[in-house]
C-alpha cells in the first residue's frame, strides 16, 4: 500500500473543500432544512440554535438554507461558464496550432487584447448593457475564459505537434482535423482539466463579485455575492451575516485552487516529485 | 511508366531552412540542409543512405513522405510528384509509401492502444469495414512478431524493440511499395537491431518491398542494402553497389567512413 507515492497534501484537502461544497449543492436541490426563501420576520436575527444551525437573517430566513441554496448557484454558473467558456477556447487554441500562421497570430493576439482589460469590467459592461440577469452572467464568465483556454491549449497543442507521432499520423495519411481529434485533445487533456479546475475558482469569484453589485442572479434565488451586500449594512448589528457567506467563497476558491495545484503536481511530468 | 521505371526517383533536390537573424538588418542567414540531392530507388531495392549527424539524410526522407516541401527539384513516387499532385491523389499516394522513424517511444501516441495506431493508416485509407479493418491489422502484428492478443495495450507496455516492430506494422498494414525507414534501429541495442533489420529484410522478400533505409551506421547499410549513396554536408557525394562502395571507396569522405567501419 504505502509503495505508491502518497498523494499531494493539496488535492486532497482541495478534493475535500470541493466534494463538501459540490455535495451541499446537490443536496440542496431535494432538500435544505428550511425552504431557503422563506421569510419569518417573527424570528429574524436568531442566534444558532436546534432548529436554525446557523440562526437566522434580518428577513427571519435560515442561513444554512441560503447557504446551501447559494452553493447550488455559485456551482451552477461556474460549471456552466467555465464549459462553455472552455469549450470555444480549447477550440480556439486547437485550430491556432493546427492551422498556424496568421490564423494563430490572429486568434493569439485577439487573446492578448481580450487579456488587457479586466474580466469583471467586461462582466460589469454586458450586464450594464443587456441587464444584470442570471444569463448574462454566465456569459460574461464564459467570456472571460475563452482567452484563458485558447492559451493554454495552444501552448499544449503546440508542445503535441512537435511530437513525432503526429508526424507518423500525418504519413498515415490523415488531415489536421483528424490528428486533432484523435492525438492532440486526448495529449493536452491534462492541462485544460487543471486550467478548468482554477478557473472554476475564478469563476465563483466572479459570480459572488456581480452578485454583490446586484448584476447576477435576480431574487429569490440565493447567492452568496448578494447574501454579502445585504448583510453589509447590519455588519455592526449581525456581523455573522457577512461572515457566513464570506467564508464560503473563501472556502470553495481555496478548494478549487488546491484542487487545481494538486492536479497539476500529479499530472505534469515537468514537476517532478520528490521520492 | 513501364514496370522496371523506378518506384521513387529524386531529381536534384534542395532545401534551405531559414536561421534566426543574428543582426538586426541584413538578411536572415540560410542553411543548406540539402543541397542538389539525386537518386533513384528501384523496384525491389533496399537503397540506403549513410551520412554523418547532420548531413541532410532526415530532411530528404522528410521531403520524400511529402511532410515537407523542397525549394526545388523533383520527387516522384510511382511517377507522381506528391508536392505538385492534388490532395486526393496525394492522399492515394500516401497508402504507397509509409515511413518508420528513429525513435519508436516517440512515434507511437502514449494515449491510444496500438491497435488503433497500427489500424490508423486504415482510418485515413477507407474503404475497409470495421472488422476487416481488425483482422488486417491483427494479421500485420502477427508478423511483425507482436502477440495479437496484446492490441489493446498501451506502448508504454512495450519494450524498444517491441515498439519498433508495431511501428513496423503500422508502416505496411497499407501494403505500400516504398518503405522509408530513417534510422530505425539506431535506438535500440545490439542484440535488438539484428532482430529488426531481419524482420525488415524478411517483409521485404514477402512483400517484395522497396527501402529507404537512412542509417547514420555503415554496418546496418552494409547488413540490408543493395546500393548505398552516402551523404555529406547537404550533398550526396558517392552512389554504388553496396559491396563496391565498401571494398573500393571513391570518394574522400567515404574512405574515411570506410576506415572507421573495419
Ligand atoms: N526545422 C529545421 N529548421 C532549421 N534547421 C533545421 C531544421 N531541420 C533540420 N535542420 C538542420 O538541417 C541540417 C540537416 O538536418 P537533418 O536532420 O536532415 O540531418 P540528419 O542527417 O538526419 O542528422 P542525424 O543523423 O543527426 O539525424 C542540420 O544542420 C539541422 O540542424
Ligand atoms: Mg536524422
Amino acid at each position: 500500500m504505502s509503495a505508491r507515492p502518497s498523494l499531494p497534501v493539496s488535492l486532497v484537502l482541495g478534493g475535500a473543500l470541493v466534494a463538501a461544497l459540490t455535495a451541499a449543492a446537490l443536496l440542496s436541490l431535494v432538500w435544505t432544512p428550511h425552504p431557503f426563501a422563506a421569510i419569518d420576520v417573527a424570528n429574524r436575527f436568531q442566534g444558532p440554535s436546534a432548529d436554525h444551525w446557523l440562526g437566522t437573517d434580518q428577513l427571519g430566513r435560515d442561513m444554512v438554507s441560503q447557504l446551501m441554496a447559494g452553493a447550488r448557484t455559485s456551482v451552477a454558473i461556474a460549471f456552466v461558464a467555465v464549459v462553455l467558456g472552455g469549450a470555444i477556447g480549447t477550440a480556439l487554441g486547437l485550430l491556432a496550432s493546427a492551422v498556424g500562421g496568421i490564423v494563430e497570430d490572429a486568434v493569439m493576439r485577439l487573446a492578448d487584447f481580450s487579456f488587457a482589460f479586466p474580466a469583471l469590467l467586461f462582466a460589469i459592461m454586458l450586464a450594464a448593457v443587456f441587464g444584470p440577469s442570471l444569463a448574462n452572467a454566465i456569459v460574461a464568465i464564459a467570456f472571460i475564459n475563452i482567452p484563458v483556454f485558447a492559451r493554454v491549449s495552444r501552448a499544449a497543442a503546440n508542445q503535441v505537434w512537435t511530437r513525432e507521432f503526429t508526424l507518423a499520423s500525418q504519413v498515415a495519411g490523415r488531415g489536421g482535423f483528424a490528428i486533432t481529434v484523435d492525438h492532440i485533445l486526448p495529449n493536452i487533456a491534462a492541462p485544460v482539466i487543471v486550467q478548468a479546475t482554477i478557473e472554476f475558482a475564478v469563476a465563483i469569484l466572479a459570480e459572488a463579485a456581480l452578485s454583490y453589485l446586484g448584476l447576477g442572479v435576480q431574487p429569490p434565488a440565493a447567492s452568496w455575492g448578494r447574501m454579502l451586500s445585504e448583510a453589509q449594512t447590519l455588519l455592526y448589528l449581525a456581523p455573522q451575516l457577512a461572515i457566513y457567506p464570506g467564508l464560503c467563497i473563501v472556502a470553495a476558491v481555496l478548494g478549487f485552487n488546491l484542487l487545481g495545484d494538486g492536479l497539476r503536481d500529479i499530472t505534469d511530468p515537468r514537476l517532478s516529485r520528490r521520492p | 511508366m513501364t514496370l522496371d521505371s523506378p518506384i521513387l526517383s529524386v531529381d536534384a533536390v534542395s532545401r534551405r531552412y531559414r536561421l534566426p537573424r543574428r543582426t538586426l538588418f541584413g538578411p536572415a542567414p540560410r542553411l543548406a540542409a540539402v543541397q542538389d540531392a539525386s537518386l533513384v530507388v528501384g523496384r525491389g531495392e533496399v537503397l540506403g543512405i549513410v551520412g554523418e549527424s547532420g548531413s541532410g539524410k532526415s530532411t530528404l526522407a522528410r521531403m520524400v513522405m511529402a511532410l515537407e516541401r523542397p525549394d526545388g527539384g523533383t520527387i516522384r513516387i510511382d511517377g507522381v510528384d506528391p508536392h505538385r499532385c492534388g490532395r486526393a491523389e496525394l492522399t492515394k499516394l500516401r497508402r504507397r509509401m509509409q515511413m518508420v522513424f528513429q525513435d519508436p517511444f516517440g512515434s507511437l501516441d502514449p494515449r491510444r492502444d496500438i491497435g488503433w495506431s497500427v489500424a490508423e493508416p486504415l482510418l485515413a485509407a477507407s474503404g475497409l469495414a470495421r472488422e476487416e479493418r481488425r483482422s488486417t491489422v491483427l494479421d500485420m502484428l502477427g508478423r511483425v512478431g507482436i502477440d495479437p492478443d496484446a492490441a489493446p495495450r498501451y506502448p508504454h507496455e512495450f519494450s524498444g524493440g517491441q515498439r519498433q516492430r508495431i511501428a513496423i506494422a503500422r508502416a505496411l498494414v497499407t501494403r505500400p511499395a516504398l518503405l522509408v525507414a530513417d534510422e530505425p534501429v539506431a535506438s535500440l541495442d545490439v542484440s535488438v537491431q539484428a532482430q529488426i533489420l531481419n524482420l525488415l529484410m524478411d517483409l521485404h522478400e514477402e512483400f517484395g518491398l522497396s527501402m529507404l533505409v537512412i542509417s547514420h551506421d555503415l554496418a546496418v547499410i552494409a547488413s540490408i542494402c543493395d546500393r548505398v549513396a552516402v551523404m555529406k554536408s547537404g550533398r550526396i557525394v558517392e552512389t554504388g553497389a553496396t559491396r563496391s562502395v565498401l571494398t573500393a571507396p571513391a570518394h574522400a569522405y567515404t574512405k574515411e567512413l570506410v576506415a572507421a567501419f573495419v
